[in-house]
């Protein structure tokens, strides 16, 4: 059978990889990566057919969000309820805050430093747990991640003390690093061209975790304390067997039904020559001493690190100023939390038609554009004094934050091939970093009122956003600079040195590179596309 | 067009109103005069510890006007509300405990004992303290109400800067054994149950041996079928 590229004509090209780039063909013959839909004979481990269509590496080219279907719907299901659930047990003490800082005595400053420890273990867990996953696999990296924890949220039931609050939930935060076993999964389980659709609806998802904390553990709080009649001081340490058994049935699921590929697990499969074999301090090098890693880490922290600090500290906000019962403050907080299951993902979307028709830069100006009024919405927060609006106020504010996470997401893979785990981890971790500085600067100092310190957030996160306008890709441009004439090419193979360009290490750099045509923007791709296609072998 | 302009307009008007209602002011604490001698005390079986356990002991109070005042300022009185209020100590650094002067915004007193009818001579109330009272050190605190629950007066069972007879309460912890021995027993079902299904993995792949599945993801084109 010879070789598929070389008889085929342009015309056979059409719905080939690049279809969806504005007729630019990758048209390369070895190596590649097909991203042809397999014909019927697709089978799994099993010998049954996919129900999915799927890429040459088993990877779904299709997302049904109402399906099942091993592996890959499974996989997603899997995925982002566990991811759910870990978001669930770290945010589940403060809608409950008003009761436990009666019973252990908790002051404003003990609060905000419990409220800087349930975002800083997840810093250093979501930065080992990429090479867990490249190691073991996502689906260990989850259910041992998730039953390793279980234990932390089961000791918030037999806290006493001031520190051993903080300490608790410092422990339980370290479940936050689902996060990148749940992208990991879907990367290997999902083509290149819906897999940011499926991240940012499985992040969405899992990220509503939050919400939906804030509204079921004041309601099984109230369960517990009047109609089985046990006294406050018990019956919100008994809410918190829900999310430790919640991570004990999720991480025997993920064990028992889960697979990490889609052709079985890692650990009954040999893995061949897909991976260039890299070393672990390059691929750290180029992604540290690439300016973009920081640039949006510190963005991400504005955007993410926002949104933790205001799960943390808003039903507490809305039941202090407002004289709301808990089960309503929970209920306002719990909003900000479930807007993520439409606005990250929509964040995406709009980033990818912003790109369709401006590229890379419509991308900056997007993200730009949702975090500066995610900002001046927080602002407005801060200065409202009555219910009604504060509550719209917070709504629309958290649609905007949300949407420029998802909007972020859509920009990292594009900022280095090579290191893109390392960038994904420092973002990722900056998300955290920033929520810890936003509640260190803001919310435990005393002489700061709650209104005011989220007034000041609002204003920090505009000022950290305008950094943006320093990105700069010398072959799609920055936000105020028009692109030079710079290829993708030099961009992603200039991660790579002479020696390991000879030996072809740099391929699927080159190939992504060739891909990444689509940051241009429409008037641009109109150029190119009249260009002879790549013919490098 | 039209419809759409008016509808924004509407809209705005709307917010505008609502953030411009502003509730009527309460009363001002500063405004009320100290008429009221309120005396407060722990009636406890553990006399000699100086605390309240909550759910155990009880704080017995007596309240009337002062000998100092005339009674007749007691003829515009109808009812005595009696409250237990949070003292400095426990106040610090506690923001949703603070003192404002409106009475509708102050968190001093955070839970209302009784109301009686007012006597020039005076009433008493033992109240049972329920285990749901948070540990703190406190005092009690009259209000002086007109027929219509408008504060007048107050008296409380310390001194004007709150630093004296103060009732410290202890309370429960909200642990139980049971759920002590709950916690541990699912924590450990956790871990041990993640080393068990482990283990018997790791056990499966060493008994079958290592498959090698031909999975190449640099597939040459013409290598597809096998």
């Amino acid at each position: 059978m010879a070789p598929q590229g070389e008889n085929r004509t342009d015309a056979d090209l059409t719905g080939e990889p690049g279809s969806s780039l504005h007729g630019v063909t990758g048209h390369e013959v070895f190596p590649y990566i097909n991203m042809d839909t397999v014909p019927e004979e697709a089978t799994d481990l099993k010998g049954r057919k996919f129900s999915l269509p799927v890429d040459s590496e088993h990877k779904a080219k299709k997302l049904k969000i109402y399906s099942f279907a091993r592996p890959h719907m499974l996989t997603f299901h899997l995925s982002w309820i566990s991811f759910m659930t870990c978001f669930f047990s770290t945010f589940a003490a403060p809608p409950l805050l008003p009761i436990i800082r009666d019973n252990l005595g908790l002051t404003k400053t003990n609060i905000a430093h419990a409220g800087v420890a349930s975002v800083s273990g997840s810093i250093i867990s979501r930065l080992l747990m990429g090479t867990i996953c490249d190691l073991f696999g996502p689906r260990y990296g989850c259910a041992i991640l998730i039953m390793a924890t279980a234990p932390a949220v089961f000791c918030m039931s037999i806290v006493s003390t001031v520190d051993g609050f903080i300490l608790v939930r410092f422990f339980i935060s370290f479940a936050l690093a689902t996060f990148v076993s749940c992208q990991f999964w879907m990367s290997s389980m999902f083509n290149g061209q819906i897999v940011g659709l499926a991240n940012g609806l499985a992040a969405g998802w899992g990220n509503a975790g939050g919400g939906i904390t804030q509204l079921v553990m004041p309601l099984v709080y109230d369960l517990i304390a009047k109609n089985i009649g046990a006294d406050n001081f018990t019956a919100w340490r008994l809410a918190f067997f829900l999310p430790g058994c919640m991570h004990i049935v999720m991480g025997l699921i993920v064990l028992a039904i889960g697979q990490d590929l889609p052709d079985g697990n890692y650990s009954s499969l040999k893995r061949s020559g897909d991976k260039v074999a890299d070393t672990f301090f390059k691929v750290l090098q180029y992604g540290v001493t690439n300016y973009r890693t920081w640039i949006f880490t510190i963005t991400y922290g504005y955007c993410l690190g926002v949104e933790l600090t205001v799960d943390n500290i808003i039903a507490q906000y809305f039941y202090d100023r407002f004289d709301i019962n808990l089960t309503i403050a929970g209920t306002i907080g719990s909003t900000v939390g479930l807007m993520n299951i439409i606005s990250r993902p929509a964040g995406g979307l709009i980033s990818d038609m912003a790109a369709r028709r401006f590229g890379m830069r419509g991308r900056l100006w997007a993200l730009w554009t949702l975090q500066t009024i995610g900002g001046v919405l927080c602002i407005g927060l801060g200065l409202l004094g009555s219910l009604g609006p504060s509550v719209v106020v917070l709504v629309i504010f958290s649609i905007f934050m949300e949407a420029a996470c998802g909007a972020t997401f859509g920009i990292i893979p594009f900022i280095s091939r090579r290191s893109l785990g390392v960038i994904s981890g420092a973002v990722g971790a900056g998300g955290n970093v920033g929520s810890i500085l936003t509640q260190v600067l803001f919310f435990s100092n005393p002489s700061y009122s709650m209104e005011k310190g989220i007034m000041l957030m609002g204003v920090m996160a505009i000022a950290c956003t305008a950094v943006l306008f320093l990105v700069y890709f010398p072959q799609w441009g920055g936000m105020l600079c028009p692109p030079s004439k710079a290829t993708e090419e030099d961009y992603y193979g200039g991660e790579w040195n002479e020696a390991e360009r000879a030996k072809n290490l740099d391929r699927n750099s080159l190939k992504f590179a060739e891909n990444s045509r689509s940051e241009r923007g429409r008037s641009r791709q109109e150029q190119t596309s009249d260009s002879a296609p790549s013919t490098r072998v | 067009m039209a419809s759409l302009q008016r509808l924004v307009v509407t809209v705005i008007m709307v917010i505008t109103l609502a953030t411009g209602v502003r509730n009527v002011e309460g009363v001002l604490f500063s405004s009320l005069t100290r008429t009221l001698t309120v005396i407060a005390q722990i009636q406890s079986e553990n006399a000699s510890a100086g605390a309240a356990t909550v759910g155990v002991d009880s704080v017995s109070i007596d309240w009337s006007l002062d000998s100092t005042i005339p009674s007749k300022v007691g003829e515009n009185y109808a009812y005595v509300k009696l409250e237990l209020c949070f003292a400095p100590v426990s106040q610090i650094d506690r923001d949703w405990r603070n003192t404002y002067d409106d009475l509708d915004k102050d968190k001093t007193c955070f839970r209302e004992l009784t109301t009686q009818r007012y006597r020039n001579a005076g009433d008493s109330f033992v109240w049972r303290i329920p285990k749901n009272v948070p540990g703190a050190y406190y005092f009690v605190r009259a209000y002086a109400l007109t027929v219509t629950g408008v504060e007048v007066g107050y008296g409380q069972s310390t001194d004007d800067e709150k630093n004296s007879n103060l009732i410290r309460i202890i309370p429960i912890t909200g642990r139980l054994r049971v759920m002590d021995f709950a916690g541990i027993l699912f924590s450990l079902l956790s871990v041990v149950s993640l080393f068990l299904v482990l283990a018997k993995e790791a056990r499966a792949q060493a008994f079958s041996g290592i498959r090698i599945f031909p999975i190449d993801l640099t597939v040459v084109p013409n290598v597809r079928g096998i």
